[in-house]
């Protein structure tokens, strides 16, 4: 009985307070990568300022924008699509994805964050600490986000060489990858600060606190669940009285004692 | 019949503002010697408390059941072991011994039980058990008037009151959850107490605490099942089980600290109380007096029994019939009688409801359980008076 209900809890607290995997958020991103061909997942390993190799060609690639600044409504648009539509990113895991075929070559590219224009400011760090150009000056002079679709980044090999290379570079520099040894703080990934875990529910389910019925010896309590024993529990200091609970088995029996002792 | 308002035990959580030792008048109440409940309820109820097992029928046939019916019920207890007894899940009261006297019967009448295992956090160890004989006794040792506070009843520990004890102090009678039902029994009986902590050897831990009244009740559940010994269709007054010489009674004009002194001079544990012409009209149990921690009337003792038993059914139930039987009535009704009631003893009365004695589970237990093995054990070691020596206890 106390299944269903304890399951409800947990996933009810687990939405509201952090921003853990829940079973829904995972869905969302496999929905999100599913109908794309599998090297597409590659795609996300671009990131501007990689050192240009010449290549032509006129075939599309997957390429996937990432907007980690928070928000509400999140668009992209860019040089691809001559600045005229916003394309809009979807929100999974706190931050926002969307994956636009696109040719290969530079593209220039800004997020439109809640009718505000952005560039990436992952992009911007960059810029510092690469050679790269990732933000370009635009001609109106406004900065834009830049990136150079390769098509050697969808070639497996080379783009695990190009991973290998990148992480050896950035656990010392810190940003960027998608993997490292960093413990990403809870806090930067979605803004709300979650407590300490929930106690597990069924711990809530006391049974020296049910109502026996009437006619029964007021000695007897309902039979335990097995997750309540040997779990303390306390009725609060009074009077100078503390009175501590614990139910052990012993063999097929469950004991339930309560202990009264005075606080000196 | 016990909780009203209950206070909630938790993680540290809820915080309630009731005191653990506060109590609603009137309540608890005793069950009055007479309730009787509806037999449906009583059925379920202890059904519900055992774990109810089926008899070991190659144990008994090991034990020759046949071969003395009169000793049927004491082969069943020997069969059967305390653990056998103890409910699926139950609670324990455990008070530490440097807990106020007060509290502690406060706490008592509070969790609805009788007795608590004491629990000496010097020693690690249970050194003995609070009852309501502890309780009496306090009052009568330390009671004087309605005017004066009774100072040891309010600022004393348990162990303060353990050492004026000291003079009669026995050790705490226990038993392990392995011994049988027998020797629990024996155990009531010879140490005439009503109590008995079961105490599992190996941790030191309290389990459950054994009474008559458990015990009488387990044996009831096997009855149909077992065979009939011949003493079950006879009489009390054939078989002479029960008091019927000098039967202490009271009447509703006898102060309540003078019936407090009965109980404790004459080790009983409850008064019939009759009127001028020896009709039974009530009873005053020992248990009955927790009242007086219940609704904190124990400032004053001079009242009178009658007034006494006014109060204990003040908001309560009002079948107040006393528990009787007849001196004829056989073995098999006075045990049906006296479980449904459940109640420790039975008012012998005649026709007229005049008293005639008393007859208390332990007179029962004794004579259904202890006496068959002990008479037995006679034969063997005294032969000469056994008609058939052959015919014997085969394990005592």
């Amino acid at each position: 009985m106390g299944n269903s209900s304890s399951a409800k809890n947990r996933h009810g607290s687990g939405e509201d307070a952090a921003p853990t995997l829940t079973a829904s958020n995972r869905y969302a991103e496999a929905d999100l990568y599913e109908p794309t061909p599998r090297r597409r997942a590659r795609a996300s390993t671009i990131t501007p300022g990689q050192e240009p190799v010449i290549e032509t060609s006129n075939r599309l690639l997957p390429t996937v924008f990432k907007w980690e600044g928070g928000g509400k409504d999140v668009y992209v648009a860019g040089s691809f699509n001559n600045w005229k539509t916003k394309i809009p990113l979807a929100k999974s895991h706190g931050d926002f994805y969307t994956i636009l075929d696109l040719p290969e070559g530079d593209h220039q590219y800004k997020f439109f964050v809640d009718g505000q224009w952005l560039s990436s400011p992952v992009d911007l760090q960059k810029k510092a600490t690469n050679s790269g150009r990732p933000v370009v000056n635009s001609e109106i002079g406004t900065q834009n986000n830049h990136m150079r679709v390769k098509r050697s980044d969808f070639d497996a090999f080379e783009a695990l060489a190009i991973d290998g290379r990148a992480t050896s570079k950035k656990t010392s520099s810190k940003a960027g990858s998608e993997y490292g040894q960093d413990i990403p703080s809870r806090s930067s990934s979605d803004g709300k600060h979650s407590g300490p875990p929930f106690l597990p529910p069924q711990l809530l389910q006391v049974i020296l606190n049910k109502d026996t019925p009437a006619h029964v010896e007021p000695t007897l309590l309902p039979e335990p669940n097995h997750v309540m024993l040997n779990h303390l529990y306390a009725l609060s200091i009074k009077d100078g009285v503390m009175v501590l609970s614990a139910t052990h088995r012993f063999r097929k029996k469950y004991v339930t004692s309560l202990l009264y002792k005075p606080i000196q | 019949m016990m909780m009203g308002k209950k206070r909630k035990m938790s993680l540290k959580l809820k915080i309630p503002s009731v005191s653990p030792l506060k109590l609603q008048s009137g309540e608890p109440r005793s069950a009055p010697p007479g309730f009787q409940r509806a037999s449906l309820s009583n059925s379920e109820h202890t059904h519900a408390m055992l774990h109810r097992m089926s008899v070991d029928s190659d144990r008994m046939e090991i034990e020759d059941l046949d071969e003395n019916e009169d000793q049927i019920y004491s082969k069943f207890m020997r069969a059967h072991r305390c653990y056998d007894l103890i409910p699926t899940s139950a609670k324990l009261v455990i008070f530490d011994t440097q807990l106020n006297v007060k509290k502690a019967f406060f706490a008592l009448v509070y969790n609805g039980v009788r007795a608590a295992p004491l629990w000496d956090s010097v020693k690690q160890n249970y050194v003995g058990m609070l009852t309501i004989t502890d309780f009496i006794n306090i009052l009568k040792r330390y009671y004087k008037s309605p005017d004066r506070r009774m100072d040891e009843l309010e600022d004393h520990r348990i162990s303060n009151w353990r050492e004026v004890l000291l003079e009669n102090e026995r050790p705490l009678v226990s038993i392990g959850p392995d011994a049988s039902l027998f020797d629990a029994v024996k155990a009531l009986v010879h140490n005439r107490v009503h109590r008995l902590p079961v105490i599992d050897e190996n941790t030191g831990n309290a389990i459950y605490i054994l009474t008559h009244k458990r015990i009488l009740r387990f044996l009831h559940l096997y009855l149909k099942e077992l065979p009939k010994p011949l003493f079950m269709d006879k009489s009390l007054r054939e078989l002479g089980i029960g008091t019927f010489k000098n039967v202490i009674t009271a009447t509703t004009e006898t102060p309540l600290i003078e019936a407090l002194n009965m109980f404790v001079e004459h080790r009983i544990s409850a008064l019939p109380v009759v009127d001028d012409s020896g009709q039974v009209t009530s009873i005053y149990a020992k248990f009955d007096v927790i009242n007086l921690a219940a609704d904190k009337s124990y400032n004053n003792l001079d009242i009178t029994l009658g007034e006494a038993i006014k109060q204990r059914h003040q908001g309560g139930e009002q079948n107040d019939r006393v528990a009787t039987c007849f001196f004829k009535d056989t073995v098999r009704c006075v045990m049906e009688k006296i479980v449904k009631a459940e109640v420790h003893r039975l008012v012998v009365t005649d026709e007229c409801n005049a008293i005639e004695g008393i007859v208390s589970l332990s007179d029962i237990l004794n004579y259904i359980i202890l006496r068959p093995i002990l008479e037995a054990d006679e034969e063997t070691s005294n032969p000469t008076s056994a008609t058939d020596p052959v015919n014997i206890s085969p394990s005592s």
